[in-house]
């Protein structure tokens, strides 16, 4: 959770997971790479710490790791001490956890092996609060068992507003034409805000755009031309021979467009490709 | 895409959906296909109307609000009273402002073109590899595709169109009707036939007076008027194999209805002597002898039929000369007379 944010733009989805953890219950914040999952876990921390909530923030890692960094945080060992092995540890831990009025905070769940989850979900069926933020993930375990949030792409409002800041940080001048331009090539999401600006001010023209906002518009296209097909009914329904063959020849063509289209290339997914 | 592309674009869909080269149309349709890109400041219409756009772009990301099926439809809407004046520069306009906005569908960036449903931006194709970056060098290619498109435009419509030249193609009777129907109140229409009568072969390029039905029609061939049809007709005097209709000499048609009460022919053939007329309608006359020769071999205008104690002659595009043969009775009807003048 190492990122430079300003303001929060997700107020309704902070107050809601702050009272959804107040209320005793944990929730998965999910979402697309870059669309402010890690900004809103990082927000909500802090509102639940001015609450006095205790929070063991762990990074995804092995079982070993994440023990190991959760009995440091709970003060069951020092750094200096020689640690148990994991099986002894988790037991600790786990007992540990059940006299704890704490959230444990996990950002980048998606990372987390199976076996942890797996003793996560065993946590969280004693009780345990979890504050999870992770990316499109497979719906099994504790990330179908936890109340789930979804985060949406950003509004344009808040977008521009992501692009000004970052300007500003940058210290370089941006038009109100500038700020339009740069946020076709975004979206709503607030990491691509960021990074647009630092390539318009290295001079970067964009090649691929990284947003996953799009619909492909090639079947509406495809299903136009065979709309048009239609006039062969027509010229047949109204006995006209001209007009029956015009749209037979109307059909090829779309058939024509629609294997041309659906034979172009698609696109490779990796950068650079 | 360029301003230049959008106003080709634009200008060739129009003039190939309207069929019309009017200049005025197509300049309103290219004038109308910059109107998307007032939501930034740099365009054209940007410049002009710098409030507007500086106040767009404020607050919408470039091609979303203006380039979208909810502002076309509010374009629409707007317009309509454009479409009690012309409903040719409404569709023109509305044509225009589409095709502005949708050829950036081809563009790297696409367009919002389902806001404010939906901010996702509409792309064709899919691969970004494959889409344009504004101002490449790739528009040029665009430029051209389009510059050639108006002008494939421009012939197909000094030519009489898409549906006349595919008709032109297939040489087939349909084709000549559909030009007579387009044409004939401006212009005299001929076929260019090759076909069979019951007599041998007739190959010529006669003009068609008139037509009885979606695919066939009227020649005149000397004096005589012959039914044309596709090789299938079998009550037509010509079966054709080809038939390529062609716009002929410009001409002036008015119709009129005549009606007689016991007044004699010779009044009528008299008032429009020297003129080219096609007389249709139904004539009563005196139950006398009346001789109008009648042949299987060729269409014929006047057919007479008895009654009791009046005889009715039934008139089908009959011309003056037809119309001799009565000269010497008085009738009593009403008759339709279409008068071509050069």
């Amino acid at each position: 959770m190492n990122f430079k944010t300003h303001s929060c733009y997700r107020e309704k989805e902070k107050n809601l997971a702050v009272a959804t953890l107040l209320g005793g219950n944990s929730i998965l914040v999910v979402g697309k790479a870059g669309i402010g999952v890690s900004a809103l876990l990082k927000f909500v921390c802090v509102e639940l710490e001015s609450k006095g909530l205790q929070l063991l923030k762990i990074a995804p890692g092995s079982i070993k790791q994440i023990l190991v960094s959760l009995a440091l945080q709970l003060l069951l060992y020092t750094e200096d001490d020689k640690f148990p092995t994991s099986p002894k540890l988790q037991r600790e831990v786990s007992e540990k956890l059940e006299f704890q009025n704490s959230v444990i905070v996990i950002d980048e769940a998606n990372r987390l092996s199976i076996a942890v989850r797996s003793w996560l979900e065993e946590l969280h069926e004693n009780g345990q609060l979890f504050l999870l933020g992770a990316k499109p993930a497979l719906a099994r375990d504790i990330f179908l068992k936890l109340p789930r949030m979804e985060l949406k792409s950003l509004d344009y409002e808040f977008i521009r507003k992501i692009i000004s800041e970052t300007a500003e940080d940058l210290q370089i001048e941006l038009t109100p034409a500038d700020v339009a331009t740069l946020q076709e090539r975004c979206g709503g999401n607030p990491m691509l805000a960021r990074r647009v600006v630092r390539e318009h001010q290295i001079g970067l023209k964009p090649n691929a755009l990284d947003h996953t906002e799009w619909i492909n518009g090639t079947p509406f296209l495809i299903a136009a031309l065979i709309c048009l097909t239609a006039i062969r009914f027509i010229g047949r329904g109204i006995g006209d021979t001209n007009l029956y063959i015009f749209g037979g020849m109307l059909a090829v063509v779309a058939s024509l467009v629609r294997l041309f289209m659906f034979s172009l290339p698609k696109g490779s997914g990796k950068l650079g490709g | 895409m360029t301003a230049k592309n959008h106003f080709l674009f634009s200008i060739s869909v129009v003039s190939l959906t309207l069929g019309t080269l009017d200049p005025f149309v197509l300049l309103l349709a290219g004038a109308m296909s910059l109107l998307p890109d007032i939501d930034s400041s740099k365009s054209i219409y940007g410049k002009i109307l710098f409030p507007l756009s500086r106040l767009i772009e404020r607050h919408f990301p470039h091609r979303t609000f203006t380039h979208s099926f909810f502002f076309t439809g509010i374009l629409a809407i707007g317009m309509i009273p454009l479409a009690f004046d012309s409903k040719e520069l409404y569709f023109s306009a509305l044509i225009g402002f589409f095709c502005g906005w949708f050829l950036d569908v081809f563009t790297k960036a696409g367009v919002s073109a389902f806001y404010p449903m939906s901010s996702a931006r509409l792309v064709i194709p899919a691969n970004p590899a494959l889409r344009l970056s504004t101002g490449s060098k790739n528009e040029w290619l665009f430029s051209v595709i389009f510059l050639a498109l108006f002008v494939i435009s421009f012939q197909l419509h000094s030519s009489g169109g898409v549906m006349q030249i595919f008709s032109s193609l297939l040489a087939q009777p349909a084709g000549v009707t559909e030009l007579y129907l387009a044409h004939s109140n401006k212009n005299r229409i001929y076929v260019n036939i090759s076909g069979q009568t019951s007599a041998g072969n007739i190959t010529g390029k006669y003009e068609v007076v008139s037509l009885l039905s979606n695919n066939t029609f009227l020649i005149r061939k000397q004096n005589a008027l012959l039914l044309v049809g596709d090789s299938q007709c079998l009550h037509c005097h010509v079966r054709s194999d080809s038939a390529k209709g062609e716009i002929g000499e410009a001409i002036y048609v008015s119709t009129q209805e005549v009606r007689l009460n016991e007044q004699p022919i010779s009044k009528l053939i008299e008032h429009f002597s020297g003129r080219e007329i096609l007389v249709s309608g139904e004539l009563t006359l005196p139950n006398e002898e009346v001789s109008i020769p009648n042949s299987q071999m060729q269409f014929n205008a006047i057919i007479i039929t008895a009654n009791l104690d009046s005889k009715t002659a039934r008139l089908q595009n009959a011309s003056l000369e037809d119309l001799r043969p009565l000269v010497s009775f008085t009738a009593s009807g009403s008759l339709i007379v279409k008068t071509i003048t050069q």
